[in-house]
């Protein structure tokens, strides 16, 4: 078994304990990713789950028509949140398109993705769920108080998932 | 976009994804359980739906494997959602 966090088997029970992978649409997830959006300026916001091999949007603001809409997730491979899995840290991509790590992925390619920052969800337990991340269409820089801002809304999202816990300890 | 893993899934990816998490032998076991909910035959797998299937009982095992089973519905869409996102 791989001792990388993103495929370990307590981490990914606890998602599921969390009930994070249900269909329904978390109004209070949703409004998180609306104010991270609307107070940094930016076109999108996710509260991503990141899987073993994908990742899965449970809350979001700003994709309304585009196919992640649709699909509600995407391969790991074209994520940027999976990083904050194995770093518990804050993670910033201010120019994807000169970013060696993800100038080629189809989401710079070919939906015009450009800055990202990240926050880590962490449960209570320590689990690394996924992130709040915000995404913009155009470079930019993000500065702490940006990213704080971003972490105490991260906070508030863990506390409505802890309260979607479906095992008791 | 080689980069990216366009080939379409396969049985061997999706067992290795359990390994990968459980280990050898509890992977092969439910592995085994969830193709025989589908009716399906282990090593005989061979198609995305028949695949879908697999990961649909692998879904209804709950835990940690129903993780897993919903991060292979994403990657078994993956070719379908970059076609349309890249046409041809």
């Amino acid at each position: 078994m791989s001792e990388n966090p993103l495929y370990a088997e307590a981490r990914l029970q606890e998602i599921a304990d969390l009930d994070l992978l249900s269909g329904d649409i978390d109004p209070i997830l949703q409004r998180v990713a609306e104010e991270s959006a609307t107070h940094l300026g930016l076109p999108v916001s996710l509260v991503s789950v990141v899987l073993d091999d994908a990742l899965h949007v449970a809350g979001s603001h700003g994709i309304t028509g585009l196919w992640l809409d649709e699909t509600k997730g995407h391969p790991l491979e074209w994520s940027f949140c999976a990083t904050s899995v194995r770093t518990r840290a804050p993670y910033v991509v201010e120019n994807a398109a000169d970013d060696t790590t993800h100038a080629a992925n189809p989401l710079v390619m070919n939906d015009g993705v450009r800055c990202y920052a990240g926050v880590p969800l962490i449960s209570s337990r320590g689990f690394v769920l996924g992130n709040l991340c915000v995404v913009g269409m155009a470079p930019r820089s993000f500065t702490e108080a940006e990213l704080r801002y971003l972490t105490d809304l991260a906070s508030q999202a863990v506390a409505r998932i802890e309260q979607r816990r479906v095992v008791t300890p | 976009m080689s980069a990216h893993h366009l080939a379409e899934p396969s049985e061997g990816d999706a067992l290795a994804a359990l390994q990968r998490v459980f280990g050898a032998m509890p992977a092969q076991e439910k592995w085994a359980q969830a193709c025989r909910e589908a009716r399906l035959v282990p090593g005989h797998v061979g198609t995305t739906a028949q695949l879908g299937q697999v990961a649909a009982a692998l879904a209804r095992q709950g835990g940690a494997t129903a993780s897993v089973a919903r991060s292979s519905k994403y990657v078994f869409a993956r070719s379908a959602v970059m076609w349309r996102v890249l046409p041809p």
